[in-house]
């Protein structure tokens, strides 16, 4: 199966804002980098991908199977960690084992026990009094312990420490030891996704902006600093953004497209973000 | 086998990964059909994306250094010494090329090259 | 549907202590007032308040999202909940039922007790689910207040009039009888059916 995700033209419309006709994919064994603004549309993709929202048009398919039809099939081997606090306060971590031990099929209590041990949860101890960072790495034990193929995390590292952030990649990375899994990730925390994916898909205001593996990334975008003058020279279709100051200014660039002699630095996800939303420039074609 | 990445270098880190197998391999320190790490375990150790040691390895094995046998993982190539040796040559002449450029820039006879030369391989080890 | 049933037990694990206490209490006081009233009155009161407690509690830190990810059918949950409240309640009635037969060994007018009772629960359940479903938690108590409160007013009024009391008494007679209850429970569970289904439509249609 080529890809864990397939998104096709996948469109939802709220009063005030549009998710508006989406398309991309995740292939399998990769990691994918879900990026863009509060609000931009995250949420509602993952919401729409688990069933959680219903779809206005458009397709998705997980594992290979239609979202619509096959949904229980593509759930018994989907681990979703969404929101931190997600388990009721006044349950205990080992209930949380019993309910979904009755919900999966392949669920493995040796191994739920062993996260168990490995995070120094107590089994006994109730979801109130666990730290923010615990019960995050009680819903990572809980995606991990059914033979999971596919996760999809949305948030997970917000309000987490750096210690926990860089357990919670290591797990992460060890799941992905096999090449069948693959993971989809929303994140705000860019400096994660840039240790871990593969892949960046950057949401803004309903649409896709670009869905790139991130070595495109870094071939296709380029930050260089430089004076006012400098940058009238510029090709056409050059700068993607550009911020001014009273002493310079910033472009965003297509390294590609630099006059001869000039270089520029590799662009980190998070200025690309940045640049892209708050100074983007209008492109000959259009769009980024 | 040791790899050292630098987040600051400018250059690429799958570039910087295949560079430094390519060092170990052309030194000797990785012989023959030594069993490299796989793609993934590397980029679990080195906490960087799968994506990019699976391009170093491309990299590598487009310049004939390692090959890749689905199922079983990726070697050191033991067979064309000669196809390294040919690539390495080739680096060195593009290399030379552009410092015989700056030479001429700068004024500098093929002679007073010559020196240059002869005094750097006597410093380095 | 037991993933679900055990997440609402869970869910109230915590108010079980109180639950047991008050309904020990209940039982107490029927037993002191050599009346079963207490006993059978509980569970008619928690078929109103059961469903409140769950839903405000699954709705709480996004933990139906998460149930809704893994691989159990919205249908499934429906039932579950369904199941949990009914179960609780039924549970009282038979606790009540065998204090009942304590206090008083007339069978067939315990059995008939039962059956009232049980219908009562029937029919509560059956209202209280569907309207907690459309309207939540919070905006779902003032539409069963109202209900509650209906008979609180309406029973006064026909009492306070000048109504036949006779034809009353006749009725009330008429539905003590065991056949009778066993329709009118018979009408309930058909009620339950549809009030599942109404509720099983509302929640299909529900985005979180």
């Amino acid at each position: 199966m080529k890809n864990a995700i397939e998104i096709k033209n996948l469109t939802k419309r709220f009063d005030k804002f549009t998710l508006d006709n989406i398309s991309f994919s995740l292939p399998t064994g990769s990691v994918m980098g879900l990026i863009g603004e509060n609000g931009a549309g995250k949420s509602t993709t993952i919401k729409l991908l688990l069933g959680l929202l219903h779809t206005d048009s458009g397709t998705v398919s997980m594992l290979g199977m239609d979202a619509k039809t096959q949904t229980l099939d593509i759930k018994r081997h989907l681990g979703v960690v969404s929101e931190v606090t997600a388990h009721p306060l006044n349950y205990r971590a080992q209930d949380i084992g019993y309910v979904l031990r009755a919900a999966y099929p392949r669920w493995d209590e040796s191994q739920f026990q062993q996260y168990l041990k490995l995070f120094c949860i107590d089994p006994t101890k109730m979801c109130k009094d666990l730290s923010k960072g615990m019960r995050m790495k009680l819903s990572i034990a809980c995606a991990l312990c059914h033979d999971a193929k596919l996760l999809i995390l949305d948030e997970p590292t917000s309000g987490l420490d750096p210690v926990v952030r860089d357990e919670v990649l290591d797990i992460l990375r060890d799941f992905m030891q096999d090449e069948q899994h693959s993971i989809l990730i929303s994140s705000h925390i860019t400096s994660d996704l840039e240790k871990i994916a593969d892949y960046i898909t950057f949401l803004h205001d309903g649409k896709v902006v670009f869905s790139q593996s991130i070595l495109a990334i870094q071939e296709n975008y380029g930050v260089l600093r430089c004076s006012h003058e400098t940058i009238q020279d510029f090709a056409a279709g050059t700068i993607y953004a550009k911020r001014q100051d009273q002493f310079g200014c910033e472009v965003l660039v297509d390294p590609r497209r630099l006059p001869a002699g000039m270089t520029a630095e590799s662009a980190s996800i998070e200025q690309i973000m940045l640049f892209l939303t708050r100074y983007p420039v209008a492109r000959p074609q259009g769009g980024f | 086998m040791n790899i050292i990445l630098s987040n600051t270098s400018g250059v690429p880190i799958y570039e910087q990964i295949a560079e430094q197998i390519r060092t170990l391999i052309i030194s000797g320190q990785l012989e023959p059909e030594t069993p490299l790490p796989s793609m993934r375990l590397l980029a679990k150790e080195l906490r960087v994306s799968l994506i990019t040691t699976k391009r170093a390895y491309e990299e590598l094995e487009r310049g004939g250094y390692i090959r890749t046998v689905t199922g079983k993982g990726s070697f050191v190539s033991g067979l064309d010494n000669s196809l390294i040796r040919t690539e390495q040559l080739r680096l060195i002449e593009e290399q030379l090329h552009a410092v015989v450029q700056r030479a001429r820039l700068n004024g500098l006879s093929c002679t007073e090259l010559q020196q240059m030369l002869a005094q750097l391989y006597k410093e380095e080890p | 549907m037991l993933a679900s049933y055990k997440s609402d037990f869970y869910l109230l694990r915590g108010y079980l202590k109180t639950y047991i206490g008050t309904f020990a209490l209940m039982i107490v006081f029927s037993v002191v007032q050599k009346s079963s009233y207490f006993a059978y009155f509980y569970p008619a009161f928690m078929a109103v308040f059961t469903p409140f407690s769950l839903f405000s509690l699954a709705e709480q830190s996004g933990w139906e999202s998460m149930l809704l990810s893994a691989p159990i059918t919205r249908a499934d949950i429906v039932r579950g909940r369904y199941m949990m409240c009914l179960s609780i309640d039924l549970i009282m009635l038979l606790v009540g039922f065998i204090t009942a037969l304590f206090l008083k060994s007339d069978i067939s007018s315990n059995i008939a007790a039962l059956l009232l009772s049980l219908a009562a629960v029937l029919v509560l359940n059956s209202l209280v689910i569907p309207i907690v479903y459309k309207f939540g938690a919070t905006k779902g108590r003032f539409a069963v207040m109202v209900i509650c409160i209906l008979p609180a007013i309406v029973f006064p009024l026909i009492g306070s009039s000048d109504a036949d009391f006779d034809l009353l008494i006749k009725i009330v007679d008429f539905l003590q009888r065991i056949p009778v209850l066993l329709v009118i429970d018979a009408c309930c569970l058909v009620l339950l059916g549809l009030s599942y289904f109404i509720s099983y439509l509302i929640y299909n249609r529900k985005e979180f």
